[in-house]
């Protein structure tokens, strides 16, 4: 039966700290200024931190959906800027632990979530572990965020070679996070394009770049999100720009008429792959 | 032209057919030895001592029409098993029986013996002290030229429940002995038509034929255990269903199983669609059983299918049109009339196992960098990061 679905866009890294909670929350502000409902999966179940940047403490987790005992509305908390979150919960279990019911339970979730709301943004976990496949091949859209440093580079690459050869596997774009000069990113991007095509014949889309800004490592918890707090700062206005490519390049971001199966189906294909 | 009916109704006939099919009237069921005499030869003799899936003694009667003797000779054995139903773990090692196991009788009539049947029906042992009776009545019929009996089960404690009320249909997954051995000519379809006759159809009322000791048998872990099985199910889909039937718990969804689950001696062997056998001894092996339902889930729903495409699809559109446009799954899991053990006999290859190489797990071993795609990273990194000045 056709269904209306959110779009949704998968943040990944092949490495830990490239930005991607960073990108994922602010991006999240900035739609929800646009007039969108978005909501913020945090999978990063064991080492989350959605929540700290959004400045919230929820009550329920994703643990909690897991453990049955409450649902995925329930399990959402209102941050103050508009975006609802559903927090991963640092510290416990890994996804990687979670087994295939579990799994299953995931993707119900976000199959409600992604007819809730127009945009599910997700918070992928770092690297390759099969979690983190598997959350990036249920999107629609996978943003890989990167840094323009060798091992980010490398790490970045491997994840789009896997994730490249796996069927079903959705348009991958490529942001470029913390470079020290103009410009940088878009060379990064380049490159890494033009090695993706030799060696893995993938195609990339540039989403942007966003410069090293000590305004954002340096930022206390508690504080208010760059976007928020300095909305003209260079790195908010980045931001902005990024989402409008991503708006262009993701046909609006808006929801589509889902014909097929759904994100809980395409999660259980792939998770029929675990 | 008229036939002959398909199943005979004299004792002595109508036993080597049954007794050779009795795992597939309860599932687990197996014959010790023929021919026990508990009354002195009063009442003539029980046709069969067997074992079940739980290790219990179980009494096999048969009841056929015109009997006069078959109540006094079930209520012999009601007596016989109450005197003697520990003491059988010793007298007849052969049955390998467990001890404490609950010995009960089980009566296999056919239509014509229906008055005999609602005799029994009414006869009340455990109302009066004396150990469980099960009823069953096998029905036949003739489906595309073969012929095949359904069973029955009357609850002894109300009306008689008839193979009305949606049936589990199930193809016999028949043991080897079954198949070496079907039922004589006389009994089943002309033989010259070439088609094998003895294809047993089992269909037990939902909820009448469980007694709840599937259950009952479980001990606290394994208990544990199953309630996770019950707790996957429950979570993958709404239609999947947990079929009770005896000592096995069938999976289905949209009537198209899954797996199964079998209390045998007091564990749980699991057995998935795929013909894989798992016996769920701890979390892990519930989980890996787990993993295989949600496969055939995936594979019966068509969700795989764009997972077996071998070239990598970019594009979301692929991934879309996924259910709409997918491929035929192989006629092995059409789920129509296939049981995990036929799958063994038929295919014994497991082809719902993904390839080695087709696995969210290997496909990390794919994404690790050659030295080629490492040098053209770096050159690039070099190419693109600002040169520092010296000093």
């Amino acid at each position: 039966m056709p269904h209306r679905e959110a779009a949704v866009v998968a943040f990944a890294s092949g490495k830990g700290g490239t930005g991607k909670s960073f990108l994922t929350t602010s991006l999240a502000i900035a739609l929800h200024r646009r007039g969108r409902r978005v909501v913020v999966v945090d999978c990063d179940f064991g080492l989350a931190n959605a929540h700290l940047l959004f400045g919230v403490k929820p009550v329920y987790t994703m643990r909690n959906v897991l453990d049955g005992g409450v649902t995925t509305e329930q399990s959402l908390t209102a941050t103050p800027h508009g975006p609802m979150l559903l927090a991963g919960g640092s510290g416990i279990a890994s996804l990687c632990e979670l087994d295939a019911g579990h799994m299953a339970l995931v993707a119900r979730s976000m199959q409600w979530l992604a007819r809730s709301f127009d945009v599910v943004l997700i918070d992928s976990p770092a690297g390759l572990a099969p979690q983190a496949l598997l959350m990036a091949l249920a999107a629609t859209h996978v943003v890989v965020v990167t840094n323009p440093e060798i091992a980010a580079l490398t790490d970045a690459y491997a994840l789009i070679k896997c994730l490249s050869r796996q069927p079903g596997c959705p348009e991958l774009h490529l942001a470029v996070n913390r470079v020290l000069e103009p410009g940088l990113g878009l060379l990064t991007y380049e490159r890494l394009a033009a090695v993706s095509k030799q060696f893995s014949g993938c195609s990339l889309h540039y989403v942007g770049e966003i410069a090293e800004d000590p305004a954002v490592t340096h930022r206390r918890l508690g504080q208010e999100p760059l976007l928020v707090s300095h909305p003209t700062c260079r790195t908010s206005l980045a931001i902005q720009r990024m989402l409008a490519t991503m708006q262009q390049q993701m046909a609006g971001l808006e929801p589509i008429v889902c014909t097929g199966g759904g994100i809980d189906q395409r999660m259980t294909a792939q998770l029929a792959r675990w | 032209m008229m036939r002959a009916p398909i199943l005979l109704q004299s004792r002595e006939r109508l036993w080597p057919v049954v007794r050779e099919r009795l795992d597939a009237i309860e599932l687990g069921l197996e014959l010790v030895l023929d021919g026990l005499d508990c009354s002195h030869g009063q009442h003539g003799f029980v046709d069969g001592l067997a074992r079940d899936g739980a290790g219990a003694p179980v009494l096999v009667l048969l009841a056929v029409e015109g009997d006069p003797l078959l109540l006094p000779r079930v209520m012999s054995a009601a007596e016989f098993l109450a005197r003697n139903e520990q003491a059988l773990v010793h007298a007849v090692p052969e049955g390998n029986y467990c001890r404490g196991a609950v010995a009960r009788i089980l009566v296999i009539g056919t239509e014509a013996a229906n008055a005999e049947l609602a005799a029994l029906q009414r006869l009340g042992l455990r109302e009066r002290g004396l150990p469980g009776l099960e009823l069953c009545r096998l029905e036949p019929f003739r489906l595309a030229g073969t012929e095949r009996f359904a069973v029955s089960w009357i609850d002894v404690a109300g009306p008689a429940v008839g193979v009305t009320g949606a049936p589990i249909q199930e193809p016999a997954a028949p043991s080897a002995k079954s198949l070496a051995s079907p039922m004589p000519a006389a009994a089943t379809d002309d033989p010259s038509d070439g088609r094998v006759a003895g294809d047993v159809r089992q269909a037990k009322s939902d909820g009448a034929a469980d007694d709840g000791r599937f259950e009952e048998l479980l001990d606290h872990g394994r208990s544990e255990l199953w309630q996770l099985v019950e707790v996957l199910c429950d979570r993958l889909d709404p239609a999947v269903r947990i079929e009770r039937e005896g000592l096995r718990r069938r999976i289905t969804w949209q009537g198209r199983p899954l797996g199964q689950v079998v209390c045998r001696d007091g564990g749980l062997r699991a057995t998935a669609a795929s013909g894989q056998e798992h016996t769920l001894l701890s979390k892990s092996d519930v989980r890996v059983f787990g993993d295989q339902l949600v496969r055939r889930y995936a594979e019966l729903a068509g969700l795989r299918s764009h997972c077996s495409v071998a070239a990598p699809t970019n594009g979301v559109a692929a991934a879309r049109g996924s259910s709409a446009g997918a491929p035929p799954v192989p006629s092995s899991f059409d789920g129509n009339g296939s049981t995990p053990r036929v799958q063994v006999r038929n295919a014994a290859v497991s082809r719902s196992q993904p390839p080695a190489r087709d696995t969210l797990r290997s496909a990390m071993v794919e994404a690790m960098l050659s030295p080629e795609e490492f040098a053209a990273l770096a050159e690039s990194q070099n190419a693109a990061m600002p040169e520092e000045p010296p000093g």
